[in-house]
């Protein structure tokens, strides 16, 4: 969906070994050509055969002619097609049908909410054509790397299993019977220290073709978070008119070059954030960053140009509009190369957050779960919260986001997992973890009998950090710290929401603190209250205090916040820097020129999917933004600005959790 | 940074003064304990008007004072003393939690086992308060509106109190035997307030709290009058209450007195095992 931005190293687009590069196209074309999920039937009786010689003849084996009808549930709302663009997100549940020829020629009927999208493969070229806007758009064959240009399920289960096999332990796990098909259950565990989230890989191999009819990939949860099968599957010869593209009448026909090669891989890269697919986030295979450790990013991130995969029109946008700035620099060529740069710098600074202690991080659980009789409130979540860092916790009512702050604090116990608070286990670490943890946890709670101060007194009183004589001027100042030492003597019982919320902050800070948990904060305040309470967050940020904050305001977590987690029903879908995650959704690049035609004409023609927008154009996604820019300067497009579209957290947040019913 | 600093614990009497303080500041408690002040005077006034305008000659035989105070506990202990207990056990921990305050605690933190002793320690303090004004205003108000008893023709002057067996006991007796009625009360009422707090421990509505005790009390009389039951008799916490009536009879009868103290602690280990274990445990 987005444009690379110039600041990106090389590396962040690059991985280890190739082999999250491979899982991307393959994937990409896996579900083109319709690798498989279905529920299982009874197993059938088949020869028995070693994991080794089961991985080898999938591999190995030769390509298949077939026509299939494939449901995709994809639960964590990624794209299904990694760099097809952000109107191609398959989220939640969806059947594409499926042709192949066997000798890279296929077909993939796509639906999509009110039209169909059709990818045709055929002689080297492909065809993609959309119902909606009746747009077909022709791309030629990849020119370094032909292979990828068929949309072959064979192929495709070679590079996954290929690229697993390294580093994954395989086994066969039984038969089953997938849309009448007998066939072999090969399961993929990753091996002991290797870095991935990614827990399992379960594939179904038809037992005669040696073609997998289903891929179900786990992650730290449960539920699969990507589950592809098949209804139906038929093996043997099809139509040639299939995977030959005929433009319906009055069809506006446009012309795609080929992708750029793929640049060279970069030795030692740790991308946070890469790729656009669901590999960069559930297949993780070069090092982990500390404040990464589920970093499923959501939507697209700068794409690796030369996937193979089609460029698209985007009728979609994600990202806010906001019209295009001409950046008062003077129109034409200058513009590109003189904004890339500043905007590399801008990256850089905005990387430049807190690093972490050297002590470790403030919290961290480790496959933390909390069942609630039936109900599963928290899934099997890992997560670190850095020393020094505002770590925000985001997620609809009802997402676990509570429960694991109670289990942090020891309030509640968890059903399995292990957590730590200030490098101390809990709950046996509590009595030396929790004075320097000061808490406002589901609302204030005080005696409505008592005034402020007394509810207050009997705080301080309690905590083993104040010595006696220490007790009342503690109070006092954090009575005037909040803006209540006006009101101090009035009973709680006569408190507003807002003055009862403020008085919870000044319990939590009535000690100095190492982390100050701080459970929906600016419930009931006012606007002015909701400024008070980002300025003590961000004063407790520069004294070197952990701040964690849940909240459901967007604006206040992406205001104060440098990391942030996002909570559905119980499992962690992304966590990590801010920026780097809202990298991952960032928006296109906003092109200011007078030239519209010309410039979609160009953009469009370098791979990028993009769009007419007001007073110029918006790129929503394809190769790096350097390339493109360079295209249009060289197509001689005058440019008048170029702007990063600001990605928000709204729309990371829009992206994660909703989607799947 | 003071993170690194080790750990003290809060002195326990800090701790204790934090509930003794919050314990005496409800309003609650502070008109309980009036109400139990008030109750013996207004025995006493009944006693005083019901005996004629001029002391008969009757009331002058047998008005006999210091009786108030254990008649009083007595009259209370059925219902209202165990009612006062209840509403402290409740508030200690079920009403915390009502509140969230009880959230704060464990965040401060006051470790479980901790709080337990401070939750069982105020409700110790209120039924202490309860019981001491019940006496306290009984012996005023028993001496002051009924007076001694006047039998100089039975035991001459100086005799305080007249037992139910007739003999008459001086002061220092009397008091003792008052001083008996109270801590055996009291150990009535604590072991109703263990109970209560291992309920309290259980829920976050005190309500609950409030009918167990009520609906407990009112459920022994109904088991103690089946006859059916009646090998279960004795181990119910109010059978043995009449028992109080002993301290008023010479030469002192420690049976009752002793099976039913027993009885009260049985019904003590139970509450306080319940109320930790559960306390260790509990979600707050």
């Amino acid at each position: 969906m987005t444009s690379d931005p110039p600041a990106d190293p090389p590396g962040r687009r690059l991985r280890r070994g190739g082999i999250a590069a491979a899982l991307t196209a393959a994937l990409a074309v896996a579900l083109t050509a319709g690798l498989v999920t279905a529920r299982a039937a009874a197993a059938p009786e088949l020869p028995p055969v070693t994991a080794e010689e089961l991985v080898a003849s999938v591999i190995e084996a030769e390509p298949v002619a077939l026509a299939a009808t494939v449901p995709v549930d994809n639960r964590l709302g990624l794209p299904a097609l990694p760099g097809a663009g952000s109107d191609l997100l398959a989220e939640g549940t969806s059947t594409a049908r499926v042709w192949s020829d066997g000798a890279g020629g296929g077909r993939v009927a796509l639906p999509r909410p009110d039209s169909e999208r059709t990818y045709v493969r055929g002689g080297g070229t492909t065809w993609v054509y959309d119902s909606a806007d009746r747009v077909a758009t022709r791309i030629p064959a990849h020119a370094d790397r032909p292979e990828r240009a068929g949309t072959d399920p064979q192929a495709a289960a070679r590079e996954i299993v290929a690229a697993l096999r390294d580093t994954s332990t395989v086994a066969v796990d039984g038969t089953t019977e997938i849309a009448g098909r007998p066939a072999y259950t090969l399961v993929l565990t990753p091996q002991p220290g290797e870095r991935t989230v990614l827990r399992e890989v379960r594939a179904a191999v038809d037992a005669q073709t040696r073609t997998p009819l289903e891929l179900t990939v786990l992650g730290a949860g449960t539920d699969p978070v990507l589950r592809i099968g098949v209804d139906e599957i038929g093996f043997g010869p099809q139509d040639p008119a299939l995977f030959t593209f005929t433009p319906p009448p009055g069809a506006q026909i446009e012309d795609a070059p080929p992708p750029a090669p793929a640049p060279a891989p970069r030795e030692g890269a740790a991308p946070a954030v890469v790729g656009d697919g669901w590999d960069t986030v559930v297949v993780w295979t070069g090092p982990l960053p500390e404040d990464a450790r589920a970093p499923r990013s959501p939507g697209s991130a700068p794409r690796c140009p030369g996937r193979g995969a089609p460029a698209t029109r985007s009728p979609r946008t994600r990202a806010p509009r906001s019209s295009p700035t001409t950046a008062g620099s003077p129109p034409g060529r200058s513009a590109p190369t003189s904004s890339a740069p500043r905007s590399t710098g801008e990256r850089r600074s905005m990387s430049a957050v807190p690093s972490p202690a050297p002590d470790g991080p403030a919290a961290r659980v480790r496959e933390l779960r909390k069942v609630f009789g039936r109900v599963t409130a928290v899934d099997g979540v890992d997560l670190d919260v850095p020393a020094g860092s505002v770590f925000g916790m985001l997620g609809p009512n009802g997402s676990g986001k509570t429960t694991l702050i109670r289990m942090l604090l020891g309030l509640t116990r968890p059903t399995s997992g292990t957590v730590q608070l200030l490098g101390r286990p809990v709950p046996g670490g509590l009595p030396a973890a929790l004075p320097d943890v000061g808490a406002l946890v589901e609302g204030p709670g005080f005696h409505p009998f008592l005034s402020g101060r007394e509810n207050l007194r009997r705080v301080a009183a309690l905590e083993p950090r104040l010595t006696g004589p220490a007790i009342r001027p503690a109070v006092d100042a954090a009575l005037e710290r909040v803006g209540l030492a006006g009101a101090a003597g009035r009973r709680y019982r006569g408190y507003s929401l807002g003055m009862k919320q403020r008085l919870g902050l000044a319990a939590a800070l009535v000690v100095p603190r190492r982390l100050v948990v701080l459970d929906e904060p600016t419930n009931g305040l006012d606007p002015a209250g909701t400024r008070e309470i980002r300025a003590v967050v961000a004063d407790l940020r520069r004294s070197g205090v952990t701040v964690l904050l849940s909240s459901h305001l967007l604006s206040e977590v992406e205001a104060v916040c440098t990391h942030v987690a996002v909570l559905k029903r119980g499992a962690l879908v992304a966590s990590g820097e801010l920026h780097r995650l809202l990298d991952a959704v960032a928006g296109g690049w906003e092109i200011g020129t007078t030239d519209v035609g010309g410039a979609l004409r160009v953009l469009r023609g370098a791979g990028a999917s993009a769009r007419a927008d007001d007073g110029g154009v918006v790129v929503d996604d394809g190769p790096p933004a350097p390339e493109l820019f360079a295209a249009l300067v060289r197509a001689e497009v005058p440019v008048h600005g170029l702007r990063r579209q600001r990605p928000d957290l709204e729309t990371l947040f829009t992206r994660i959790t909703e989607g799947d019913g | 940074m003071s993170g690194a600093a080790p750990v003290r614990p809060v002195p326990w009497s800090r701790l204790l003064g934090a509930e003794l303080r919050w314990v005496l500041r409800r309003p609650r408690t502070l008109v309980g304990l009036g109400l139990f002040a008030l109750v013996p005077v207004l025995m006493a006034v009944g006693i005083a008007l019901s005996d004629g305008p001029s002391r008969s000659l009757l009331s002058q035989v047998t008005g006999n004072g210091l009786t108030l105070p254990v008649a009083a506990l007595s009259a209370l202990l059925t219902l209202l003393l165990p009612l006062a207990v209840a509403v402290a056990a409740a508030d200690a921990i079920a009403g915390e939690s009502q509140h969230g305050t009880l959230r704060g605690l464990l965040l401060a933190p006051v470790g479980r086992l901790r709080l337990v002793v401070m939750k069982a320690f105020g409700v110790l303090v209120v039924a202490v308060l309860a019981v001491a004004a019940v006496v306290v205003s009984g012996t005023v108000a028993g001496w002051v509106l009924i007076g001694p008893p006047v039998v100089p023709l039975v035991a001459g002057d100086g005799g305080a109190l007249v037992s139910l067996s007739g003999s008459v006991l001086p002061l220092s007796d009397a008091a003792q035997r008052i001083g008996l009625a109270a801590l055996w009360t009291l150990g009535q009422l604590a072991a109703i307030g263990a109970v209560a707090l291992a309920v309290s421990a259980c829920t976050e509505h005190p309500l609950v709290v409030l009918s167990s005790v009520l609906g407990g009390l009112i459920l022994t009389g109904v088991l103690a009058a089946i006859p059916a039951l009646e090998p279960l008799r004795p181990y119910l916490i109010t059978t043995g209450w009449d028992a109080v009536a002993d301290v008023l009879r010479d030469p002192l009868p420690y049976r009752g007195l002793a099976a039913s103290t027993l009885v009260a602690l049985g019904h003590l280990l139970v509450g306080a095992v319940v109320l930790t274990v559960r306390m260790r445990r509990r979600d707050a």
